[in-house]
């Protein structure tokens, strides 16, 4: 971690770790609202920006074309596991260096694995680690008692600096925020919310105005497409909360945050 | 026979002992609910999805099963068989898309494009040329149009082509994002290639692949370090910080930065 100390202030800025997904597009607050203040890693995240730009620019010149050194479905999805032996995982990573088509797999194949129909089926793609115990509850207890979880389970508000800080204290894992949806949007196929340090995994939940659970899932990313299964209605409330797994394997909730959308899911 | 390994998978017990219709049976009550998750993430329309599905329940029964077989013989068996799944999914609905019912699809979606845009869909998305070849070929035919021009009908292209569902992107490499400054010149662009192909020889490659995959790819930091065989996405952060980093350094000494795309 870069540290920058004065005589009257030790500044901590953000790490690597925090900046590269930063520069790169996922939604963070708390580092935007770091990045905004402080010069130095404003001028880091342009740097990570500007290479990224110059990296990605000569994918305008790829072709998918298929050779005989192609990858099988096997190994690709061997790979996708991390399921090689070091000795047959090198010439596969050689191969995708070279080959958009497989890459293209790859890739693709990352991206069907956590669609949300496709993850609650496929178990180990995304595991349901923990909260199965739980769950049983949760239906039956609706936005109500799902509110009072949340008084319960949500660590206390500390009144800490908020400018960006990262590596809090561990015990202190801060609850994310809901991005979108909120309040009335056109429409709702994602739910995004801001990632939290140190958490490698999310829960979220989405309630009918009822209080009645519709959907759960457990993820490592920071957004879950609505799996196609789940139907909703225009101009209706809904409620959605997202939780962050705590280092003591608890769960620090947002707030429940209601919105409706005005277009109905194709 | 090949036997099949799989703890668990109920279907793979009477696979081995022949009983196709039996194995065939467990295996898409197991499997169905996924099958279609799948699908519906590639195509909407109902017609369609139906069309993949018996694309896909044909490819898995071809040749007495041959795939799963294949699968059992190679997949590691301590893991789900969902992966290897999507991946056979994904590959015979873009089998379905320019070979059988899906073609109509396609063909439909270039009909209703300008004509312009129809040219570019069909070099692209059609013939799977690269996005410069396709400006060529266009200039080549007369089209008189800049290369920024180009770029910003092959976004509205690359738009109209995930209509309907994402199988259509699937055939080609997606669009990287250029920003509000897009090159201006495709022989620049292949110049520079090679100085950033150098650059990124200078990394292991396993960290280039990490690059190339979390930057370029824009798959998710988290899968890219579980094929990779990293502890977590932060360590993927981290080799991309110092990737970048060093790659920039070259580009500079080559006296590249991106505002010269």
């Amino acid at each position: 971690m870069r540290k920058t100390t004065t005589r009257a202030l030790r500044v901590t800025h953000p790490t690597p770790e925090t900046l590269v997904p930063f520069a790169l597009g996922a939604p963070d607050p708390a580092t935007a609202q770091h990045v905004a203040a402080c010069p130095a890693c404003s001028a880091e995240v342009d740097r990570l920006r500007e290479a990224t730009a110059l990296l990605r620019t000569p994918a305008i010149l790829e072709t998918q074309v298929e050779t005989t050194q192609c990858l099988d479905e096997s190994t690709i999805a061997n790979f996708v596991e991390g399921a090689l032996a070091p000795e047959a995982q090198a010439p596969v990573i050689e191969h995708l260096l070279t080959c958009a088509r497989c890459r293209a797999t790859v890739r693709s194949a990352g991206r069907l694995l956590v669609v949300g129909g496709v993850a609650m089926e496929a178990g180990g793609a995304t595991p349901l680690r923990r909260g199965r115990r739980w769950s049983r509850w949760w239906v039956p207890l609706g936005v109500a008692a799902a509110a009072t979880a949340i008084l319960v389970l949500r660590p206390r508000s500390e009144p800490h600096d908020t400018s960006g800080l990262r590596e809090p204290p561990l015990t202190s894992t801060e609850a994310p925020s809901p991005i979108a949806p909120r309040a009335s949007v056109a429409s709702a196929d994602r739910l995004v919310w801001s990632s939290v340090p140190k958490v490698d995994l999310y829960r979220v939940r989405l309630y009918d105005g009822g209080g009645s659970l519709l959907w759960k899932i457990e993820t490592a990313d920071t957004s879950a497409t609505l799996p196609d299964s789940v139907l909703l209605s225009p101009n209706r409330p809904y409620f959605w909360r997202v939780e962050a797994q705590t280092e003591s394997n608890r769960w620090a909730a947002s707030d429940l945050v209601e919105f409706r959308f005005t277009v109905r899911r194709q | 026979m090949v036997v099949p390994r799989y703890m668990g998978e109920s279907w793979a017990v009477p696979l081995e002992r022949g009983d196709l219709e039996s194995a065939w049976d467990l295996f898409i009550e197991r499997y169905r609910r996924l099958i279609f998750g799948a699908i519906r993430h590639l195509v909407t329309d109902h017609d369609d999805v139906m069309d993949v599905f018996a694309v896909v329940c044909e490819g898995l029964r071809k040749d007495d099963f041959s795939r799963l077989r294949r699968c059992a013989a190679t997949i590691d068996p301590a893991r789900p068989i969902s992966t290897w799944l999507v991946v056979v999914i994904r590959n015979l609905a873009i089998d379905w898309l320019r070979h059988r019912g899906g073609r109509r699809r396609v063909s439909a979606l270039a009909a209703a494009l300008p004509p312009l845009r129809q040219q570019i869909f069909q070099y692209v998305f059609v013939e799977q040329r690269s996005h410069v070849e396709a400006y060529e070929l266009l200039r080549s035919k007369g089209a008189h149009v800049s290369f920024r021009a180009f770029l910003k009908e092959l976004t509205a292209t690359y738009q109209t082509a995930t209509v309907g569902g994402r199988l259509v992107a699937e055939l080609v490499s997606p669009l990287p994002d250029l920003g509000p400054d897009p090159p201006g010149d495709p022989a620049a662009v292949a110049e520079q290639q090679a100085i950033i192909a150098a650059a990124l020889e200078t990394l292991p490659p396993g960290d280039r692949l990490a690059v190339q995959l979390y930057v370029v790819d824009e798959m998710p930091a988290e899968q890219v370090a579980r094929a990779l065989g990293y502890p977590s996405a932060k360590t993927v952060y981290n080799r991309v910080y110092r990737a970048l980093a060093a790659i920039r350094a070259r580009l500079e000494r080559a006296g590249i930065k991106g505002k010269d795309l």
